[in-house]
């Protein structure tokens, strides 16, 4: 059975809470900024667009996920933000300052798990304090405080490839938080891990996104991620590239995995299907040609 | 582990096993060596007169090919005359394994024959200060060249197609040159060992640091990390494991130059010893010679390898967890009741499962510490 043939509400319908929350939302101070954002490849004149006028504010304490199919140009537009990447043009203002190269005012965590080999998980974390000119002793008690909030203590002194993949990624969100970042930018973080730690991985970021003054811009390919985390989801597409629909998430919070179910989350996640998965793409991509290499009338169906 | 099976693709061997294979990389070799040298009817291919006959040109002890032999022996019984006898050997030049082993230990006691020549364990440690020195003035430039080299294309543009060049002139090419230059004692040699070394060196760590994971620098970018810092905090730790491996091999380069290097100028070291030994045809002594050499190598790459442990802990494989068994009361102790609609069938490592349970602690006071006090 389809999303689409269920009675589903509206996904524009919010409860008064969340509508409320949204109102309070949109008062806080905008984060964020991307003005006309554009991004190309290739010799001028025979330029592949990745995305073209991308425009939207992030107001502070915003849980942002970002979903589109493969080739959308999501890690494109991430690592614009983080400073890894140039855009070919437009802007991306930080607190109202524009954005050029990396800084620890954008704390990053990656897919692979980017730590350290050499250093132990507290000095994995102590990497940024020391660099801002931190006093050791300073640095390693708000280490501390940080492994602690992602509840590692016990393993301050281990090395990287001692942790499982899960504790790996809180390490690494750790150490991106110890910098004390305006945004923390989250390039698909869980989509290394298996299901069962995924998900407790997610509970974990909903958590310590609670307790942390941090603004979250979060990438997956996931559509239950992407609703389950989120305050509202930025829909990329392909041909033509670019934003395809801000999503005012309708499920209110706190977030429980019983959610999963609920009407006004299938409503989100069938939208969501709607717009990524266009019947075009279907037609090139999933159906194979009709060559037949068993036996007639061995059949598994 | 499957047991019984030697040949398994990429699968550990017992320790046993190990110990072993490794005994019998060396036994196999000794043991052909001792059937050539002790098996009388393998090889064997001279005659060495015991009993000189009739034969008018025989003395004792001469060696003569076997085929010579037979005919002088088949002439003189033609004749009648008294049969020569003789034993069959080896030539010279292939000493038996007890000869060899006998000579590590004389070739130390045996005074030289003239005065100025020096002891075994003299030219044994000229050698080897040949050697550091030259790896020494190499890797002190090299190794700073080599990381520039490998972190900016800036570096690598303006020297590797130069060294590129410059690498496949032959070291040894230089030492007429380098006698002119530096004179006719270390000098040159070390000059000689340097060279051969050097470009290497530079080619081979810059390769190494270019191979630097960038998502790890990328990291360090978004942590803040810029400029020397991060060469420092991120690309020198990232590639000093493997600097090390390629520096343990190209310490392995410089005694293949060592023979060369020291043959130039004045004969010095183990070289001089070995020339000196073939002379005078104690060619067991040419065997403990080389040997030492291969000995000496090996035992000081094992110690670098062991070094290597000491200094790079993180590389070590076992280390005993002290947080594990502290996770697993935890598991015990905990119930793991929440439900998860998303996933039915998922199979995680038990370290997975263990590890990634552990709950985060409800405190608020700590985060509130090191953040803005403004919240919603």
């Amino acid at each position: 059975m389809s999303l689409a043939t269920l009675a589903l509400p509206d996904y524009h319908d919010q409860s008064t809470e969340v509508a409320a929350r949204f109102q309070r939302i949109k008062q806080r101070p905008v984060v964020l900024s991307v003005n006309n954002l554009c991004k190309s490849f290739g010799p001028p004149g025979h330029e592949h667009v990745v995305f073209d006028n991308l425009s939207f504010d992030i107001h502070r304490r915003e849980f942002i996920t970002i979903i589109g199919p493969s080739g959308c140009g999501k890690s494109t537009f991430i690592r614009a933000v983080a400073g890894l990447d140039e855009s070919s043009g437009g802007e991306i203002l930080l607190d109202g300052k524009p954005v050029s190269g990396p800084g620890p005012d954008r704390g990053m965590v990656f897919q692979g798990y980017t730590l350290f080999p050499w250093r132990t998980v507290k000095e994995n974390v102590m990497f940024g304090l020391e660099l801002q000119g931190k006093s050791s002793g300073l640095a390693e008690s708000e280490a501390r405080q940080w492994l602690e909030m992602v509840g590692l203590s016990r393993f301050e002194e281990s090395y990287p490839h001692e942790l499982s993949g899960g504790m790996k990624q809180r390490v690494a969100i750790a150490r991106a938080l110890a910098n004390e970042p305006r945004i923390l930018i989250m390039d698909e973080p869980f989509g290394a891990l298996d299901a069962l730690t995924r998900c407790k991985m997610q509970n974990y970021l909903l958590q310590i996104w609670k307790r942390v003054d941090v603004t979250i811009l979060f990438i997956t390919h996931d559509l239950d991620e992407a609703i389950y985390l989120s305050d509202r989801i930025l829909v990329l597409g392909v041909n033509p590239g670019g934003a395809r629909e801000f999503i005012e998430n309708p499920v209110p919070r706190p977030r429980t995995v019983a959610q999963l179910l609920s009407p006004e989350f299938l409503a989100v996640k069938a939208r969501l299907d709607e717009l990524i998965h266009t019947p075009a793409s279907e037609d090139e991509e999933d159906k194979l040609p009709v060559i037949k290499m068993t036996a007639a009338g061995d059949e598994v169906e | 582990m499957a047991s019984g099976d030697w040949l398994g693709l990429k699968e550990e061997l017992p320790h046993q096993r190990k110990i072993l294979l490794t005994v019998l990389s060396f036994l196999v070799p000794l043991l052909l060596w001792c059937a050539v040298s002790y098996i009388p009817w393998l090889w064997h291919p001279l005659i060495k007169v015991t009993v000189v006959g009739d034969v008018d040109y025989f003395t004792e002890d001469m060696e003569l090919p076997r085929a010579d032999f037979q005919h002088e022996w088949e002439k003189v019984r033609a004749a009648g005359g008294t049969l020569p006898e003789g034993i069959r050997v080896n030539p010279v030049y292939l000493p038996a394994p007890h000869e060899v082993a006998r000579a590590f230990y004389t070739a130390f006691t045996t005074e030289p024959r003239l005065p100025n020549e020096p002891w075994l364990h003299q030219s044994l440690g000229h050698s080897i200060r040949t050697i550091l020195w030259g790896f020494f003035i190499s890797s002190l430039f090299g190794v700073p060249l080599g990381i520039l080299c490998g972190t900016y294309r800036f570096f690598s543009r303006l020297q590797e197609p130069f060294i590129e060049f410059f690498r496949y002139l032959p070291a040894p090419a230089f030492g007429a040159l380098c006698v002119a230059v530096l004179g006719i004692d270390d000098g040159p040699k070390i000059a000689i060992i340097f060279i051969g070394t050097f470009f290497q060196q530079i080619l081979v760590i810059s390769n190494t640091v270019r191979k630097v994971d960038p998502a790890l620098i990328e990291a360090a970018q978004t942590l803040g990390a810029r400029g020397w810092k991060l060469v420092r905090g991120v690309v020198i730790p990232a590639a000093i494991t493997d600097i090390y491996t390629d520096m343990r091999i190209l310490l392995g380069w410089a005694w293949t130059y060592l023979i060369v290097a020291e043959v130039v100028g004045t004969m010095s070291g183990i070289t001089f010893f070995i020339n000196q030994q073939a002379r005078y045809r104690n060619f067991d002594n040419v065997f403990a010679a080389i040997g030492m050499i291969g000995i000496i190598g090996l035992t000081s790459d094992m110690f670098l390898a062991w070094l290597s442990t000491v200094l790079f802990p993180w590389k070590r494989k076992h280390r005993r967890r002290k947080a594990k068994p502290i996770a697993i009361s935890m598991v015990a102790s905990q119930n793991r009741g929440e439900a998860n609609p998303r996933e039915t069938s998922a199979v995680t490592s038990p370290s997975e499962q263990i590890s990634d349970i552990t709950p985060l602690p409800p405190i608020a006071a700590s985060a509130d510490a090191t953040t803005n006090p403004a919240r919603t």
